[in-house]
């Protein structure tokens, strides 16, 4: 290192040095054999520092390479941890020269503490690390440190050593005999009382965190680790003696419930129900929160349960919730949370209606919290993906633009909008207030790129201010945001979005992904309620579609690429189409291998989505065989000349075309089709109904781009072009060409159908009377079983709650927004022109 | 102080130029400024880049030679400037991993200039090369 040699007397330098060498050590990219060498000079230089230490604690420090500044400590910890020195640590962090209460750890003891634990849990010596904790423990100071306590919980659940562990218990009685009570050592109690170590808590998060991203539905069995435990051995009567103290010193605090509920869930129901008799004694708005929070908790979802059984049990606690919501707007402190719960259990009704209508009056009920609590954030984040599920996207828009998010949450939460946004809602009216969905997206891509800047100025003060104890964790961040899924995804939708808007000149290609790299996922599902297992798996189905991943992103920088051909190559930009072209065969090569396994799409794509692709793969196929001038391609189906492909493509069109034509017959005769949802007797667009249109219109794009490009090179005739192009001729692409202009018509004449739906006579009146739940006493032309307040007989109760919580013409200005939502996504699809086709 | 100031004002106008991808516009004042005696190697760097930059093969190929030629150049390259300006063509050639050499020349000749230590860090941190900067 230069810099050290040309200036011995700085002595930051010689840490620099070590902190590189730690660095290199850590890179993936560098050559192992590298890496080993470099981990163990760090190493080898931190020891030394530690040594003249060693020698030389009392005096001042005159040495250079000495370690003098808890920074240092953590640098140390950091590299002889990662090379697989832990006991060195422990050595000097215990009793040795860097212990806390040594000179150099007496300045911040805090840090020193951190690094002690870390390293006693990463040297799994679970003896000497219970012994250390019983004896920080035993001092009044760290009674309250959580560290210590998850380290002492996880040390006791591994240690053999029964005296230790006998000794460890008359600690936690002590320390829980303290009043007011120790919330950590609470904590500890109750799990060890619910026979649960730290490790099997973790792996059910980890199941928890897997089942959630694994998009499973309600319905499906979920693994339950927490219910696989043997119950038997619960004490149950000591489990819920803790429970009471527990929740008796913290009822009001809004942490309780969540400390609680895993405890709470392994009481059996005599157990159970005595907690609940002791916890509806207890009065004020909050006790009573926090008894709702268990009692929703706790309502029997058994699939042998009749369904009308738990339909009057979730209504009646629905009743119940929004009734001390509404009491506490009068008499403080105020319950919102009751809304929110009271949401949740209308969302777990079972109905036949294909769960659309209570989804709606779900979203009445948090959007009358919402005007009222509008900093609530987990609700409006409910709210802003129940909008986007039933098609208010611009009611979404403008919620989200309420949650005020920056930074990389544009990442952790951007997601839960933005999601499949060029296929829901690509167009922009520009109405104040709104989001524009380009600008959202085009946020989400540069807030990233942004933070890379930030990442490297931390680096470079953490340098020059001696801090080394994040710079490796700020390393790390910045790989992980290269390697971000959710920037590809957004990077994605900015160009599908961009395609849409005339006008556009983005003169780059999309990178296939480097397949080598796993891409880092970032997305947060956590900011949604869960006060139960079953409701992240529920609310889960109200999401659009199955959450992308790799095979999601590879799939549509295929299509990116294939667009960016047919444009760039119309347009005679050769360079961009060149590399375009050289993506396409490399995607063309990589999927028609033998081994690839298409099914990894299905996961995660929608069915228009996977249809799309299959048109891709048809399209790709074209391109090379009248570039190349060959016959014919290999296909899944065997050899493909372009007559075929075009033959395929005609297929594809009209079938898509008759369908929708079928539909459209059937509306003459006054049936509707069943995949139209319903909400209160009328048609909505649902998400799904948004992205079909949008995602088709998208591919009547790319079609009108191909055939363009394929009536050019037909034209252009050249070497084996008879031979190539075969029985194809110009009238055959341009009744091709008539298909998607007839199509693209179909498609603006359902989204008008649809429109004449939302905008008839007495649309208002019927989601006024649905929202303030009156029971339709009239039978439309689908039964009066249709209304799910009639399949419900939820009474008069309900509609005088409602009444109470609402009055009419609150109800009529929300439904009319939800009216303009929905017709302003209709707008979109009208605005959408496939631009090639002209 | 002078020289500086007027390379500065030749200088400029190219490095819009490139930024704005006027090739053409580049070429002519590289040209120009070149027919006029400007030696300084910043110049000569904004030189190399601009030909690299081009499309076509020939004015392309003549920037790789510039450029190579002036990495290797014995008095090596010194100003920062002019390094940066090295990198990006470096980069437009797909070698980057041949910058670290600028500073690692720059610095046998310069042996105690902090400022340039200084700049290398930073630019193998930006760079996520810890190799580099374990270098520095």
């Amino acid at each position: 290192m230069g810099m050290r040699n040309a200036f011995p007397k700085e002595r930051q330098y010689e840490f620099w040095n070590i902190l590189m060498c730690f660095l290199i050590h850590k890179q993936e990219a560098v050559p192992q054999k590298d890496r080993m060498l470099f981990g163990t000079l760090a190493y080898r230089m931190m020891s030394k520092a530690a040594e003249g230490i060693a020698k030389d604690e009392e005096q001042t420090l005159l040495s250079a390479k000495t370690i003098s500044e808890p920074e240092e400590i953590a640098l140390l910890s950091q590299i002889f941890n990662s090379t697989g020195h832990v006991e060195d640590t422990l050595k000097l962090l215990q009793d040795g020269p860097l212990r806390i209460d040594s000179r150099v750890g007496r300045k911040d003891p805090q840090l020193v503490l951190s690094l002690l634990l870390e390293s006693l849990e990463a040297s799994e010596k679970w003896d000497e690390a219970l012994t250390m904790c019983q004896e920080l423990l035993a001092k009044p100071a760290y009674k309250s440190d959580d560290r210590i306590w998850g380290l002492w919980l996880k040390a006791r659940s591994k240690s053999a050593d029964q005296g230790l562990k006998a000794a460890s218990d008359d600690t936690l009685s002590s320390v829980c005999g303290v009043k007011p009570i120790v919330r950590p050592a609470y904590l500890a109690k109750l799990r060890i009382q619910r026979n649960q170590d730290v490790d099997a808590e973790a792996s059910i998060q980890a199941q928890r965190d897997r089942d959630q991203n694994s998009n499973l539905s309600e319905g499906k069995e979920k693994s339950d680790l927490l219910h696989s435990q043997p119950e038997a051995e619960i004490d149950q009567d000591a489990l819920l003696q803790t429970c009471k103290e527990y929740s008796k010193a913290f009822l009001e605090k809004a942490f309780c419930f969540d400390d609680l509920k895993d405890s709470l869930r392994r009481l059996d129901k005599a157990h159970h129900n005595e907690f609940m008799r002791v916890a509806e004694q207890k009065q004020g708005n909050l006790a009573q929160l926090f008894t709702l929070k268990v009692l929703y908790s706790s309502i029997s979802f058994g699939s042998r349960r009749p369904k009308d059984e738990r339909n009057q049990e979730l209504l009646a606690f629905a009743s119940r919730a929004l009734k001390l919501y509404q009491r506490s707007l009068s008499e403080a402190p105020s319950c919102p949370e009751a809304a929110l719960l009271a949401a949740l259990a209308i969302l777990h009704l079972h109905t036949q209606d294909s769960q659309h209508q209570q989804i709606l009056v779900a979203i009445t009920l948090l959007e009358l919290t919402r005007s009222k609590f509008e900093d609530y954030y987990i609700l409006t984040v409910l709210l802003v993906q129940l909008q986007s599920h039933l098609g208010l996207l611009s009611l979404a828009m403008k919620n989200y633009t309420k949650l005020s998010v920056k930074n990389m949450q544009w990442e952790t939460v951007g997601h839960l909008l933005l999601t499949r946004i060029s296929t829901l809602h690509p167009a922009f009216d520009g109405a104040v207030g709104d989001l524009d969905p380009f600008l959202a997206v085009e946020t989400s891509v540069t807030v990233l790129e942004n933070a890379d800047n930030a990442l490297i100025r931390g680096i470079r003060e953490g340098l020059r201010f001696n801090s080394y104890s994040n710079i490796y964790n700020s390393v790390r961040m910045r790989s992980n945001i290269e390697q971000s899924l959710n920037k590809q995804i957004s990077a994605i939708e900015e160009r599908k979005l961009l395609r849409w808007r005339a006008g556009s000149d983005d003169d780059s290609v999309l990178p296939p992904l480097d397949l080598s790299e796993p891409l880092v996922d970032k997305r947060d599902f956590s900011y949604l309620p869960s006060y139960r297992q079953e409701d992240r798996g529920m609310i889960e189905q109200y999401s659009c579609g199955a959450p992308p991943k790799e095979a999601w992103v590879d799939a549509m920088t295929f299509f990116d690429n294939l667009a960016t051909y047919l444009k760039q190559d119309l347009a005679s930009h050769a360079l961009l189409a060149a590399a375009a072209y050289d993506n396409l065969g490399r995607f063309h090569q990589r999927y028609s291998t033998k081994t690839f396994d298409r099914t990894i799409f299905e996961a995660e794509m929608t069915g228009v989505e996977l249809s799309a692709l299959g048109l891709a793969f048809s399209l790709a196929r074209a391109i090379p065989l009248i570039n190349e001038a060959q016959t014919t391609i290999q296909s899944p189906g065997g050899q493909q000349s372009v007559a075929d492909i075009l033959t395929e493509l005609s297929s594809f069109l009209n079938s898509n075309l008759n369908s929708r034509r079928t539909d459209d017959e059937s509306r003459r005769k006054g049936k509707t089709a069943s995949s139209h949802p319903k909400i209160a007797g009328i048609y909505i667009p649902w998400w799904k109904e948004l992205h079909v249109n949008f995602s088709q219109l998208e591919q009547l794009n790319l079609i009108s781009s191909f055939l363009t490009w394929t009536s050019k090179r037909l034209q252009k005739g050249g070497k084996n072009s008879k031979a190539v192009f075969g029985t194809v001729t110009k009238a055959t692409i341009s009744s091709l060409q008539s298909l998607v202009t007839e199509l693209e018509a179909q498609i603006h004449a359902d989204a008008r159908w649809m429109k004449s739906q939302i905008n008839e006579p007495g649309v208002l009146g019927k989601l006024v009377d649905f929202g303030m739940a009156r029971q339709q006493m009239d039978s439309d032309s689908d039964g009066k079983d249709a209304w799910i307040w009639n399949e419900l007989d939820a009474g008069e109760e309900w509609e005088t709650l409602m009444e109470s919580l609402c009055d009419e013409a609150t109800m009529e200005t929300i439904c009319g927004r939800y009216r303009e939502s929905w017709d302003d996504a209709l707008n979109g699809i009208l605005a959408t022109k496939v631009r090639g086709a002209r | 102080m002078s020289d500086q100031s007027v390379s500065e004002r030749r200088i400029r106008p190219i490095q819009e130029a490139i930024a704005g991808g006027n090739w053409k516009q580049a070429l002519q004042l590289c040209d120009k400024w070149s027919k006029k005696g400007e030696r300084s190697d910043k110049f000569l760097a904004v030189k190399a880049l601009a030909f690299v930059s081009q499309p076509d093969k020939s004015h392309h190929d003549r920037g790789r030679q510039e450029a190579l030629d002036l990495c290797k150049r014995t008095p090596p390259i010194t100003e920062p400037e002019a390094i940066y300006q090295l990198q990006s063509a470096l980069r437009s050639l797909s070698l980057q991993e041949e910058s670290p050499k600028l500073w690692e020349r720059a610095l046998t000749a310069k042996k105690d200039d902090k400022d340039l230590y200084t700049r290398w860090l930073n630019q193998a941190i930006a760079d996520n090369n810890w190799r580099s900067a374990q270098k520095v």
